[in-house]
């Protein structure tokens, strides 16, 4: 599939229904303005969500959608309930467009007298829409769909069906502006009614989900798989907009038929609102409408079928679901009981749940599952943007996404004004996959490939022991390391956890990592035999994809409180400011980070601590009071930035001392400052750096940027040939964020 | 009166934001797909290159 087919495809998805449904219902909530502002205030907040998909879909450009990204992000539960609202939420968009179509043919049927042996013509509505879902269900079981190319066409004219409905508006507006008066009451009731019509119309800017779906059939897909998600999203927000302008203007205001004002006349249609004024605008309009939405209903409702069936599929072959799910028929190798499953849905939420309140739920539940897919973008950036090959970035990162998670909250609980089933349906299906992963799906489900896994872990019993992790890498370096370990963690109880991680490269299977595994036995086997004699040790070994993924993984899972790495000085690899393990674990870790750059088993009498009036400062000051020798050992104190406040007064480098050692938890050894000479802080540092054992130095800036100019710490870390210990503390939002994301 | 200009400004200022928000898309896409490697962290480095 190319751009042109991706868009479609999307296109396909979003202008079947909710338009058609969503007008005549936004009109006589929020009035003439107030439908306006609800298409153009959700094609930018849908524009959010989209942005959030092009992101991942271009970095993970693999069938699955919501699913696949909630699993690659958060890992189980947290996927299954992805896949598991992506079904709900597709299968009652599906009844949704199944009672679209019938509520437009019976109109078209009523008009043409062919229902008049009827006497309420309206009550055909359900059972047509029933006949209808159970054709398609049978047209998807027979694996026929529409191809790619005649689907497209047919997407296409209904757009250009759509773009002409509104060109005449404008037109007409032009030559009689008399009817723009329909706009006078703009926002008959207030701002606050927009939540809600936006809430059950979001459901119409859902397209980009099935877009996702096609990750595997894209061609490019890095490059058009975000395209077309945002042009079918920007076309779909332009064309409604439009479209609502010439519904409104449709109605001439006093004409004989109409009683009210003209939006009280389209909105007391209801769901047919949008119908009734069309067909005044256009010649033919009532033919011409039904025939769009025969062609849009059911190509989406072929669309939402496939797309429920396939999430279902997809968690029963991975066993989050009973296996028969992920059954396929031997005769026509379409999945049968996810679709048997499916269909189920789609029928009961169509023949049980009057109109508003299925468009209502599916747009709640499109809502959460566009909640989680924003999540995924922060957290995956966060934790995986050095591994990801990404072919689009979200601009004004974190904010859009965020922004988007806030109005979808908003948008969701308003919904419950539109329809309290809806509030009822969505929260209790919700909970319902909740339960089920709980006490089913957590204990079959298969692994991911790309998951961490341990390999092999000696655990001692835990306690309340400060809790300080050791990830070894190199045997020559691990007793030094070990050595280092016990001088910084001897001053309190603490438990120590040795982590050798395995990097297995992509193009060997997971399953094959046990022969890597004796590479790093014989430097955690030394390192414990050193501390096993005074702390409680734990060996861990977990093969990964990404050393750095892994460390801080399990930092998170062993909620570990100090981190002690070593460093072998500045990388080839310019684009990292320290190394590529390194930044990744300082940026993301949720804890105290000590790195150690050939500190040896040394003992140090004279250490040097350049301060650089930040956060660091004082854990700085701490970490050099641990590594000092306790009787003789002397800390210089040297602050650095401090200078220029001087000169101004404003600060006092003896003030600042005293309020760091306050901070720090022990202090047997003598500490004295240092001024810094007129010149250059990096080279000043470097000069006196000269005369002592150790250099302890804060990291000070936020790692979180992760690219730009190396701070005046990260230069003399990289410059510096006096052994060297760089420490970073754990504190405040940006500690918060890292734990929970 | 007030309502129909607040109204129509934040029209406007909808899909002129959602238009920016494309265009500038379309753009980086382009320029991604022309880079070798792209990380976040390379084309971070590479957004002014």
């Amino acid at each position: 599939m190319n751009l042109f087919h991706l868009t479609m495809m999307g296109l396909g998805m979003m202008i079947g229904a909710g338009v058609f449904l969503g007008i005549g219902n936004a009109i006589r909530i929020a009035g003439p303005g107030g439908l306006l502002l609800t298409f153009a205030l959700n094609t930018l907040l849908a524009l959010f969500t989209a942005m959030s998909y092009a992101e991942l879909s271009s970095a993970i450009p693999r069938a699955g959608g919501a699913y696949n990204f909630a699993r690659i992000g958060f890992g189980g539960g947290t996927s299954f309930l992805a896949g598991w609202m992506e079904w709900f939420a597709s299968s009652v968009a599906g009844s949704m467009y199944a009672i679209t179509f019938a509520i437009y043919t019976v109109r078209y049927l009523e008009q043409l007298r062919f229902l008049s042996w009827l006497a309420v013509p309206t009550l055909l509505v359900k059972p047509v829409a029933v006949l209808i879902a159970l054709f398609f269900l049978y047209i998807n079981y027979r694996g026929a769909s529409e191809t790619g190319k005649i689907g497209a066409i047919m997407t296409a004219g209904q757009t250009l069906f759509l773009i002409a409905i509104g060109v005449v508006g404008v037109v007409v507006a032009i030559r009689d502006p008399s009817r723009l008066q329909n706009f006078q009451s703009f926002l008959p009731f207030g701002w606050s009614p927009l939540f809600i019509t936006m809430g059950f119309t979001y459901v119409a800017f859902e397209g980009f989900e099935v877009i996702a779906q096609a990750g595997d059939e894209a061609i490019e897909p890095k490059k058009n798989l975000p395209k077309a998600m945002l042009y079918s999203v920007y076309v779909v927000g332009i064309t409604y907009v439009v479209v609502a302008f010439a519904t409104v203007i449709s109605v001439k205001a006093g004409s004989p038929d109409v009683t009210g004002e003209p939006w009280q006349w389209i909105g007391s249609f209801r769901e047919r609102g949008f119908g009734e004024a069309v067909a005044r605008l256009i010649p033919f309009g009532n033919f011409l409408l039904t025939l769009a939405v025969i062609f849009a209903s059911t190509s989406a409702l072929n669309a939402t079928i496939y797309s429920a069936t396939r999430a279902s599929y997809a968690l029963g072959r991975d066993r989050m679901l009973p296996k028969p799910f992920a059954r396929i028929s031997k005769r026509r190798k379409t999945p049968w009981f996810a679709l048997l499953a499916t269909g189920f849905i789609v029928l009961v939420v169509a023949t049980v749940l009057p109109t508003m309140d299925v468009a209502s739920s599916a747009s709640m539940m499109f809502l959460f599952l566009f909640f989680l897919v924003n999540l995924c973008v922060i957290k995956i950036r966060l934790n995986m943007s050095d591994e990801l090959q990404y072919g689009y970035l979200t601009p004004l990162f974190p904010i859009v996404p965020m922004l988007a998670i806030s109005v979808q909250v908003v948008l969701a609980a308003e919904l419950r004004h539109m329809s309290l089933i809806a509030l009822i349906v969505a929260p209790a299906w919700s909970l319902a996959g909740l339960f089920i992963y709980k006490f089913y799906s957590s204990s079959r489900a298969l692994p991911a490939e790309s998951e961490i896994r341990v390999l092999e872990e000696v655990e001692v019993p835990e306690g309340d022991e400060y809790r300080i992790m050791v990830p070894v890498a190199n045997p020559e370096t691990a007793l030094s390391l070990a050595w280092n370990t016990n001088k910084i963690g001897r001053s309190r109880p603490s438990q120590i956890k040795l982590l050798h991680m395995v990097p297995v490269p992509d193009q060997v299977a997971l399953s094959d990592a046990e022969k890597y595994m004796t590479e790093g036995r014989e430097g955690i086997v030394e390192a414990m035999l050193y501390l096993v004699q005074r702390f409680p040790v734990t060996t861990t070994f977990r093969y990964c994809r990404n050393i750095a993924r892994g460390i801080t993984s399990a930092v998170r899972e062993k909620k570990i409180g100090l981190l002690i790495m070593g460093w072998h000085g500045e990388g080839w690899d310019r684009r990292f400011r320290i190394g590529s393990t390194l930044d990744p674990v300082i940026s993301r870790s949720p804890c105290d980070i000590v790195i150690l750059k050939d500190c040896g088993s040394k003992t140090f009498r004279n250490i040097l601590v350049p301060l650089f009036g930040e956060a660091n400062d004082a854990f700085a000051l701490d970490t050099a009071e641990r590594m000092a020798q306790e009787k003789d050992g002397v800390i210089t104190a040297m602050p650095v930035r401090g200078a220029a406040n001087k000169q101004r007064g404003i600060w006092s480098e003896e003030r600042y001392l005293g309020r760091l050692l306050r901070r720090v938890e022990h202090q047997p050894v003598k500490v004295q400052l240092k001024g810094t000479p007129p010149m250059d802080p990096v080279k000043a540092v470097l000069q006196e750096a000269e005369k002592h054992d150790l250099v302890v130095l804060g990291l000070a800036g936020s790692f979180l940027r992760q690219v730009g100019v190396p701070t005046v710490a990260e230069q003399i870390a990289r410059q510096c040939v006096t052994p060297l210990v760089l420490a970073k503390a754990s504190k405040g939002l940006s500690a918060f964020t890292k734990k929970w994301i | 009166m007030l309502d129909i200009i607040i109204g129509a400004v934040v029209i406007v200022f909808c899909l002129g934001a959602s238009s920016a928000f494309v265009f500038y898309s379309r753009r980086q896409i382009e320029k991604i797909s022309r880079m070798k490697r792209t990380t976040y962290r390379d084309i971070m480095k590479n957004r002014h290159g």
